[in-house]
């Protein structure tokens, strides 16, 4: 393959948890979920069924409103989203806004674990992060903006104690 | 709070895919797309040429023994293929995503044999497992023979027939391992299992090589329920075979479109029934067929067949009754284990029994169950004598919590008032008898280390899937060997550490494992118990020292059983087969769109006697956790298969687990508080299946809501509703003017249904 000097085509810019991430000549069919595991091995973004449909993948993309131009945020499916659709987006994982490592949780992810919100934990940073992207629009959801946010999560085993953590 | 709590909210947990290896390689399976053939011709050129790819294996790679299972399934299909999904082949490369596109361009060329798909077609071909018929008369119990039963002298006889569906685990970390191979035939395999101890017993059968070269951990999975318990050679034995051929690492984590059609699911029933009882509503006379289809190999069926045989009793006493399980031999992926094991199915058809008397009899059915309930003391068909029995304690407490008979009439009354909307409220108990039934596995071990500077290192032979098996684990070491908590750590569940431990199942993990935590504890306190004596103003780490320089020993292992008597299944005779029964009930209130088959559940109450709870937290998580897959089961989730064996349901898109705004609104749970229970640890009762039948309470409320709607079109009288109730079988149940617009489907061959009921 003849060297490609000019990357402006082949190389993708992005940044994860604020750290800024370039990368050329990936995979187009590569997905962002398969890619913040298998490349940046950031593992606590699951997979849970590659299809959309379990938000066990859920992550948190920062970009530009189209139009206005404004900064937003919003949750999307890492499984769904290929890798190179966030050329130019901030990511934001579960592993950014909190970590035991780094002996400083989130408020979200203490208050979920005091609250026995988890239980084998596999669905837990999807909720997380669901959660991450809704209070960063909305600090004083109602009830009904938690549905919707959290709809796409599955819930297999427990009731969370959402509104302890909201207030 | 669970021990893991925190890593779970930072995503800091560590599952199988997690774990970093360097060099590893991954593996895709080729699985057949026939649910019964003969395979002609496998052609891997294609998928060979792809870069990236190692090598492609099959059963001809298999070093040891080509069968697992019950010496029934095979590691990679020999011939012929027997379900939809078995794996052929596998690919192994240097990615999982170069694996599954080589997977794909392997043409396997099949002859067609015709399917066994539904319990009727296994029937009709007489086609069973080994073990079919269980047999159960409780007759037996006091006599040496079965009487013929004269149905003439009952005043009430109802016969019927009911069709429980299966249902998919959807744990949702998905089956997978890594393999890594050691020194010439050393291997570890890192496995997401509910039992170590069978991975290493299959693969070093299909490795031919003996158990003590074969080391498998596991440190937490992504929710089991059963579905990890006997499935995971499935995985392991083909990916070691790989890691050994190759000297390399290899992984192999399904996708969830394959975890779907290969590792098994719950057994869907039918029940057969026919009860007598006096005019008063004593029920005499039991009398069930039971059938369950079991997939292509025997696994766990026999024993899901014998807990539905000895569940279908439920909680009300009957004079007499005989109940004959056949376990139906199918082509489809091999049922196995979840979360229940056959007494969820069973009590669907128990309640559905209580129910149509109540119909055909114009009967109250609370008072019927009332009148019915176990006491202390009774005696159960298959000859457990029921001692600490609570269900009448919890009956009268949930009505209580749930205000049932003030809201019994405001759902009435709702109903006078609203056409096409209908509510329904309903209470339904449980009981759910704990021990494995297979005696052996009764015994659990335990192995715990007092470091030098105090620390101490538990291991025990049950694993950790979400139910706070360890977390409970660590509670009694800190309890027994009088430390806090913080001063204990558990690291992982591994065949080197406890040799034969039994899978993490039967909900017996903390009774089983925390006897043995218990007894190594213990004899830890024994041997520091004299430096104890000879400094008692001392601390802790004082006497461990002490004890060390006197060298005494300061690692310990424990063992622990439970009592179980077996069964004869051939003759019908029974035993004392569990060691203690759990009880519940629940209350929940629906609300049905009559116009769509859409329906909400409102509320739930349940009352659960889970003893002296060992940690109030995790056991009501349990129960929340539990009820909710129940929910899931009985209402939403159906298994889809087509006609020819082809399974459809391979996604969340297809199948529909509860989500986060599914659970109701308001949901309240009251352990019983002053049970205790002689039998297990500390006085605590097992938590993590007993609760689940529960959630039949909302299909139970639906089937009310629907039965109000038929009666303001004039139909009365019992109808038969089948699980799960879904917005099909809703819509289609509230028989009106648009339903009656559709017309029968042709009882004859001329059409080919999309799906058939298993």
């Amino acid at each position: 393959m003849a060297a490609d000097t000019n990357t402006s085509t082949t190389r993708l810019t992005f940044f994860v948890n604020g750290k800024k991430h370039e990368v050329d000549h990936v995979d187009p069919r590569t997905t962002l979920a398969s890619y913040l595991r298998n490349q940046m091995h950031l593992t606590g973004t699951k997979i849970g069924c590659n299809e959309g449909g379990c938000g066990a993948c859920t992550v948190m993309i920062s970009d530009q409103a189209p139009e206005s131009g404004a900064i937003q945020h919003y949750s999307v499916n890492a499984c769904l989203m290929p890798v190179c659709s966030v050329n130019g987006k901030a990511v934001t994982t579960v592993e950014g806004i909190g970590s035991l490592v780094r002996q400083r949780l989130h408020p979200i992810q203490e208050r979920l674990a005091k609250a026995h919100g988890s239980q084998c934990g596999f669905c837990t940073p999807g909720f997380i992060m669901a959660m991450y992207a809704l209070l960063r629009n909305y600090p004083q959801p109602t009830e009904e903006q938690i549905d919707v946010a959290l709809q796409g999560n599955f819930f297999l085993v427990k009731l969370l104690s959402l509104f302890t953590i909201n207030q | 709070m669970h021990q893991s709590g925190e890593k779970h909210t930072s995503g800091e947990a560590v599952y199988v895919d997690d774990v970093r290896v360097a060099d590893c390689l991954h593996l895709a399976f080729v699985l057949s797309t026939k649910a019964s053939a003969k395979i002609l011709s496998v052609d891997t050129s294609e998928a060979l040429k792809i870069d990236g790819v190692e090598c492609y294996i099959d059963h001809r790679d298999v070093p040891g023994k080509p069968l697992i299972g019950q010496n029934d399934t095979p590691v990679f299909a020999i011939e012929q293929v027997t379900f939809y999904g078995q794996p052929i082949g596998a690919v192994i490369a240097k990615d999982a995503e170069t694996a599954r596109r080589a997977a794909n361009k392997v043409k396997v060329t099949y002859e067609d044999l015709k399917p066994l798909v539904t319990i009727e077609q296994a029937f009709e071909a007489k086609s069973f497992h080994k073990f079919s018929p269980l047999n159960i008369h409780s007759s037996l119990l006091d006599s040496d023979t079965v009487p013929v039963v004269d149905w003439s002298k009952f005043d009430h006889v109802v016969s019927g027939s009911v069709k429980i569906g299966g249902q998919e685990h959807f744990y949702l970390e998905t089956s997978g391992c890594l393999v890594i191979p050691g020194e010439v035939n050393d291997v570890e395999v890192i496995s997401s299992t509910q039992s170590v101890n069978d991975v290493q017993g299959e693969v070093s059968s299909s490795l031919g090589i003996p158990r003590h070269k074969v080391f498998v951990r596991v440190k937490r999975i992504g929710g089991g329920f059963g579905g990890k318990e006997s499935t995971a050679g499935i995985m392991a034995c083909p990916t070691a075979i790989a890691a050994m051929k190759l000297r390399r690492p290899v992984r192999c984590i399904l996708e969830r479109f394959d975890d779907m059609v290969m590792t098994g699911t719950r057994h869907a029933f039918r029940v057969d029934y026919k009860v007598g009882l006096d005019k008063e509503g004593k029920l005499l006379n039991f009398d069930a067929q039971l059938f369950n289809n079991c997939g292509h190999t025997l696994d766990q069926s026999k024993g899901v067949m014998g807990r539905a045989a000895t569940h279908i009793d439920s909680v009300y006493k009957w004079t007499n009754a005989d109940f004959i399980g056949h376990l139906c031999k199918t082509n489809l992926q091999s049922a196995t284990a979840y979360r229940g094991f056959g007494a969820p199915q069973a009590m669907y058809a128990t309640e559905t029994i209580m129910t149509h008397i109540a119909e055909a009899t114009g009967l109250d059915i609370n008072e019927l169950r009332e009148k019915n309930l176990y006491s202390e003391g009774d005696r159960t068909p298959f000859g457990m004598t029921l001692t600490e029995c609570n269900i009448r304690r919890c009956w009268t407490e949930c009505k209580e919590l749930s205000k049932y008979d003030k809201r019994k009439i405001a759902v009435d009354e709702y109903n006078s008032k609203h056409k096409y909307k209908k509510r329904g409220i309903v209470l339904t108990p449980t009981k759910y008898g704990i021990s494995f039934s297979i005696n052996q596995l009764n015994q659990a071990g335990a192995l715990v280390h007092i470091y030098l500077d105090g620390s101490v290192l538990l291991n025990h032979g049950g694993m950790e899937m979400g139910q706070g098996l360890h977390t409970k684990m660590l509670q009694i070491a800190a309890r027994c060997l009088e430390i806090p908590i913080e001063m204990v750590n558990l690291h992982e569940t591994a065949t080197d550490k406890v040799p034969n431990a039994s899978p993490t199942a039967a909900s017996v993990g903390s009774d089983l494992n925390g006897l043995a935590v218990q007894d190594a504890c213990n004899k830890l306190m024994a041997r520091l118990a004299p430096f104890k004596k000879a400094n008692p103003t001392g601390k802790w780490l004082d006497w461990v020292t002490k004890a060390y320089v006197e060298r005494i020993s300061l690692s310990a292992t424990g063992f622990g059983i439970i009592h179980s008597d077996p069964v004869d299944y051939v003759t019908g005779k029974g035993a004392e087969l569990y060691s203690y029964c759990v009880y519940g009930v629940a209350c929940s209130e629906v609300e049905i769109d009559c116009m769509t088959g859409d329906h909400r559940l409102l509320r739930t109450d349940i009352v659960m006697d889970v003893g002296d709870s060992l940690n109030p937290a995790l056991d009501i998580g349990q129960i929340e956790g539990a009820f909710v897959q129940g929910y899931g089961m009985f209402t939403m989730e159906e298994l889809k298969v087509a006609p020819n064996g082809f399974w459809i349901t391979r996604g969340p898109g297809n199948y529909k687990i509860p989500s986060a705004d599914d659970a109701p609104r308001e949901f309240h749970v009251k352990l019983l508080k002053g049970s205790s229970n002689k039998k297990a640890i500390f006085s605590s009762r097992a938590v993590g299946e007993p609760p689940l039948f529960l959630g039949a309470s909302a299909a139970f409320a639906i089937r009310e809501a629907v039965k109000a709607y038929r009666m303001q079109h004039g139909l009365n009288g019992y109808f038969r509703f089948d699980s799960p109730a879904t917005p099909e079988r809703i819509r289609m149940a509230c028989v009106d003017q648009f339903t009656d617009k559709i017309p029968e489907l042709p009882n004859d061959n001329s059409f080919t249904p999309w799906t058939v009921q298993l």
